[in-house]
């Protein structure tokens, strides 16, 4: 847990039209761009999604630094899960697109263009969504989300429930760290070589003073927010509620017309796949 | 008609449903609008019940038997949930981290209106009023963990007071607040009373704190029932304080031990505009002079040598640069400072915690700088300041035994040196509880004992009286002196409490962002404006006394009552143990 | 004379719950896996604790605080996997319904209801990531069977061992805190 968890958007990206995007447009475009990319097979369409997406990260102007890691732990993660998909079937892209044309290797590992294009079909899938993930990830104040799920029609008291959950975020991580050392200092053995089950043993140990304070401090906050009366209307409203800007118009409809061309493909498609073999 | 008390209670009792007694009886009070009314107890006299009497968490948390008649606002109590109580009574709670519910300053205060629906200018509006008159308008976008306590507790304050209610109840507001923080926090209080035209109602064991605003009731609750209902000058003449367990404002002590005829002296609970007679302050100085000179222990070898420290967290400025620093074998220090100036940090680079980017540290003469946390700990004890974060067994013997275990110690071995250690404590009629029935202070007791029992040469504290009574405190303390004393522990403090610095400290340590600001006697350092100013430490009571007596040396007061005060704690409490 | 201003949805007390829930499994999934030896195989500790909170706290708040968490870990790499986020927070549902039988707040932690509780965690977790996982992924990102039906079966076996050692300990532990009925004496 070394890492800072920053709630503040940085200097470099106050200016930017995607800091300037309201919490409730985030949350539509990012829940509706992902349901659509996660459904459809369309190469072209998952393309067009990819550039959609890297708009975003353009805008947010983000430095090298900030993404690195993020970046090599979704190669890592994209690349094993492609070499696992063709390990397990390499036929699976004939399967798919209904033929077989190969382009090297014979039998099982016979790798088919198929193959190939299902595969990049997979990587699209898997990657068109990081950029814009990354750059609102950089440019969002934590306070609109909640005001924004309230507004696009979660209930209020589950919106209210996230934005505790980002309230308590620093907190936790302090609270684990005290624990941890705490425990250290007693003789808890933190070393890296210790076997599974006495890495699970001593997480136990971090983890039932944690579940203890967490306790008392979900009833004591459960009576400073009755106090202050959460929960005894239907509505809420919010602080952070915003207008929307021209610029949220714009992506928003954006946003719709992608989608609806996404459902149209599937009949132009006949079906979630895009066939340039047939 | 228009004299009506808006609160008031007629012999009401209170039993909770899983307890056999009951922890209010026979309760009558009336608390007039306009009023400042401090209700104060030792622990367990029931004075949070009644608190949660007022604002209606009684019955909607906690279930049991009321009888009585309870009214407020000239409405009778079993017509009000704690909704409709809500916008009579405010409640500020004791842990102000726990109250900030939202992610920033601006959403915190706007909580209460978001909840009753209030539309968007509304919002808005009304918590650029209380962040302004709050003075927390250039704070709205803060989030907690950005605020200082006492900024915290203005936040909770203006989240409370933006529904205009009559009365404000406050729960322990003076918990985790450093001196000057308190002092500036009961200002506030008194500034917004005036202002808004409320009712006040503190809850607090920390007189002379609560004191340092005009009071107009103190209520004293002992073992559930009022001892007394009158004026602080009353309350104050009479011994009824300490006979229940509670610490009177030391001034007040220092001049009945002094023999001064309490009874005729006017505004005694306003040190300010106290006045003393010329005989009364003749008695303080042949009190004085009656008294022995404290007796300085002489410094013996380091124990902890930090050479050169330097360390900054990541992406931030450095904290403590080529820092040095020595304590010796059997000094109890405090380790004193405003909140969030490295003091934590410091204790962290001791214990392991944290390792710096350079220097070195010694224990003894060993050099220590390599070693894990572990095995610091054996040489160390540190005493978190939250029991609940440290304790990860359910039964005290279990607890307690941990450390040995966990150093494959074998169990007749640990068996011995647990029972001892919980004899030392004092918990070893408690062996085999479970820690969950334990009081706050015991569970502290607990992680004491579980940090002795490795035998360490210095015990580390934080806040170790914290949410502690006197009795509790005295006996924490004594206990603590005792190591000390007969085992040569070194016993280093962190606290904001001055009393107990200058009580107990052979050494203070200033810190003031990363740099040592003052390293001397507790005495010297509450002589040195300069540095109390800095550091938000606050004078002795005792040394304002002092100099309306016109004594020449007011510390040395101060310094000769603390130790007679203290010889006459400690017999009682070592009864107690 | 239980307050009248009851509102529908959740009680303030899951709501608190839910937030505290969230950030603690998130933090436990995002930086706590522990490694099994076996690569690319961790042991989830959120698992443990989403367990854990569904037992004191029902069904709603453990399928809310599974959802929510995994959900933000998968943000916090950049990339949302819905099918696992949908069978991670039908687990938490399922778990939850332990709370109906354990009664933690009530009555006194048995061996039998331990051993209820795990067969329920044993089966939540064979269902959702031993079927509903791997199903969804061949339904709906279209991945093939074989290894789709790995990694299930690996989080399957993860998952239980998590809740099942780590789980159990935390739900003991916390009941001991819990019912003190008979009376404490000093010896």
């Amino acid at each position: 847990m070394n890492q800072q968890i920053s709630y503040d958007v940085g200097k470099s990206q106050e200016n930017r039209w995607v800091t300037r995007l309201t919490g409730m447009t985030k949350i539509l475009v990012l829940l509706s761009l992902s349901i659509i990319g996660m459904v459809s097979y369309d190469t072209w369409y998952l393309i067009v999604l990819t550039v959609f997406a890297v708009l975003f990260y353009q805008s947010a102007h983000l430095k090298w630094h900030q993404v690195r890691g993020l970046l090599y732990a979704i190669a890592a993660f994209t690349a094993l899960n492609l070499i696992l998909v063709y390990l397990f079937n390499p036929a699976y892209g004939s399967q798919v697109y209904g033929s077989s044309h190969i382009l090297i290797g014979r039998g099982f590992f016979a790798l088919t263009w198929e193959e190939l294009f299902y595969l990049l079909n997979m990587l699209l899938k898997y990657v068109f969504i990081v950029p814009l993930i990354l750059a609102f990830l950089f440019t969002t104040n934590p306070s609109e989300l909640a005001a924004g799920m309230s507004r696009i029609g979660f209930p209020y008291k589950i919106s209210y429930a996230v934005e505790l959950s980002l309230r308590y975020i620093p907190d936790v991580i302090r609270d684990f760290k005290q624990i941890s050392l705490a425990q250290q200092a007693r003789g808890l053995e933190m070393s890296k070589k210790a076997g599974l089950w006495n890495r699970l043993k001593r997480s136990t140990q971090i983890l039932i003073p944690l579940v203890f304070s967490s306790m008392d401090k979900i009833e004591i906050t459960t009576r400073a927010m009755k106090l202050r009366r959460f929960g005894t209307k239907q509505r809420r409203t919010w602080y952070m509620t915003q207008k929307l800007g021209k610029i949220d118009y714009l992506v928003l409809v954006s946003t719709g017309l992608l989608i609806a061309v996404g459902i149209g493909l599937f009949w132009v498609d006949g079906g979630r796949f895009y066939n340039p073999f047939k | 008609m228009n004299k009506q008390p808006i609160i008031q209670f007629s012999d009401v009792s209170f039993q909770y449903q899983n307890q056999d007694a009951a922890t209010l009886q026979h309760i009558n009070l009336a608390i007039q609008k306009g009023e400042k009314v401090f209700i104060t107890g030792p622990s367990g006299s029931g004075k949070s019940t009644l608190g949660n009497l007022i604002n209606g968490v009684i019955p909607e948390e906690f279930s049991g038997r009321l009888t009585g008649r309870v009214t407020i606002s000239g409405q009778p109590k079993s017509k009000l949930d704690l909704t409709d109580l809500s916008f009579v009574v405010g409640t500020v709670l004791q842990d102000p981290d726990a109250q900030f519910v939202g992610l920033t300053v601006a959403e915190d205060i706007a909580f209460a209106l978001e909840n009753d629906a209030k539309p968007d200018d509304v919002l808005h509006q009304k918590v650029a009023k209380w962040a302004q008159r709050l003075n927390l308008t250039t704070l709205l976008k803060k989030h907690p963990q950005d605020l200082s306590g006492g900024q915290k507790q203005r936040v909770s304050l203006a989240g409370v007071l933006v529904d205009d209610e009559p009365i404000l109840l406050l729960d322990e507001p003076l918990a985790n607040l450093d001196p000057a923080a308190g002092r500036d926090s009961m200002k506030l209080l008194n500034w917004l009373a005036a202002q808004q035209d409320l009712t006040v109602i503190i809850i607090d064991h920390r007189i002379e704190e609560v004191l340092q605003i005009p009071i107009d009731r103190m209520i004293v609750l002992a073992d559930g029932r009022v001892v007394a209902d009158e004026t602080p000058d009353h309350i104050l003449k009479q011994d009824l304080l300490l006979k229940h367990g509670l610490r009177e404002p030391l001034y007040v002590t220092a001049l009945k031990n002094a023999g001064v005829n309490v009874k005729q002296i006017n505004h005694l609970s306003n040190l300010e505009t106290l006045k003393l007679s010329q005989i009364n302050r003749d008695r303080l100085v042949q009190w004085a002079a009656q008294q022995d000179n404290l007796v300085k222990k002489s410094s013996r070898l380091p124990i902890i040598s930090l050479k050169k420290l330097t360390f900054g967290y990541p992406s931030e400025p450095t904290i403590f640069k080529d820092f040095s620093l020595t304590i010796n074998q059997g000094e109890m220090v405090a380790l004193v400072g405003k909140n969030g100036t490295g003091k934590t940090t410091l204790i962290n680079l001791i214990t392991g915690f944290l390792t710096p980017a350079g220097g070195r540290l010694y224990l003894g003469k060993n050099d220590a700088s390599g070693d894990s946390v572990k095995q610091r700990a054996d040489r160390i004890g540190y005493v978190l300041q939250d029991p609940n974060q440290m304790i990860s067994k359910t039964m005290i013997y279990d607890e307690v035994a941990l450390g040995l275990e966990l150093r494959g110690i074998d169990s007749e071995t640990t068996k011995k040196r647990v029972f001892e250690t919980l004899k030392i404590t004092g918990l070893y009629p408690y062996r085999n509880w479970p820690i969950s029935a334990l009081s706050f202070g015991q569970k502290k007791r607990v992680t004491i004992a579980a940090a002795l029992v490795l035998r360490p040469e210095i015990l580390i504290l934080d806040e170790p009286t914290a949410g502690q009574d006197l009795a509790h405190y005295s006996q924490m303390m004594a206990f603590l002196e005792k190591l000390n004393r007969q085992r040569d522990t070194t016993v280093i403090m962190v606290t904001h409490d001055m009393n107990l610095m200058m009580a107990y400290a052979d050494r203070t340590i200033v810190l003031d962002q990363g740099q040592i600001l003052a390293d001397a006697s507790p005495a010297e350092v509450l002589t040195n404006s300069a540095v109390i100013e800095k550091a938000h430490l606050s004078q002795l009571s005792l040394q304002v006394l002092a100099k309306k007596a016109g004594l020449a040396d007011p510390i040395g007061f101060a310094e000769k009552f603390i130790s007679a005060e203290r010889r006459h704690l400690d017999d009682e409490s070592a009864n107690l143990v | 004379m239980k307050s009248g201003k009851r509102t529908k949805g959740l009680s303030v007390e899951a709501v608190v719950a839910t937030g505290v829930g969230i950030a603690i499994v998130f933090l436990l999934k995002r930086f706590l896996p522990i490694p099994t030896g076996v690569p690319n195989t961790t042991i989830d500790l959120g698992e443990a604790f989403i367990a854990f909170l569904g037992s004191v706290f029902g069904p709603a708040v453990g399928a809310l605080v599974a959802f929510f968490a995994h959900l933000f870990n998968d943000l916090s790499w950049g990339d949302p996997w819905w099918t696992w986020i949908v069978a991670d927070a039908i687990f938490g549902f399922f778990i939850g319904f332990s709370q109906r039988f354990l009664k933690l707040k009530t009555t006194p932690l048995t061996k039998k209801k331990l051993f209820q509780f795990n067969l329920l965690q044993v089966i939540a977790n064979v269902i959702c990531w031993g079927i509903i996982a791997p199903l969804g992924d061949i339904l709906v990102y279209s991945q093939p069977a074989g290894k789709v039906f790995l990694q299930g079966i690996t989080a399957t076996v993860t998952d239980i061992l998590s809740v099942g050692i780590v789980g159990t300990l935390l739900i003991s532990a916390y009941a001991k805190t819990q019912t003190q009925k008979k009376r404490l004496t000093k010896d």
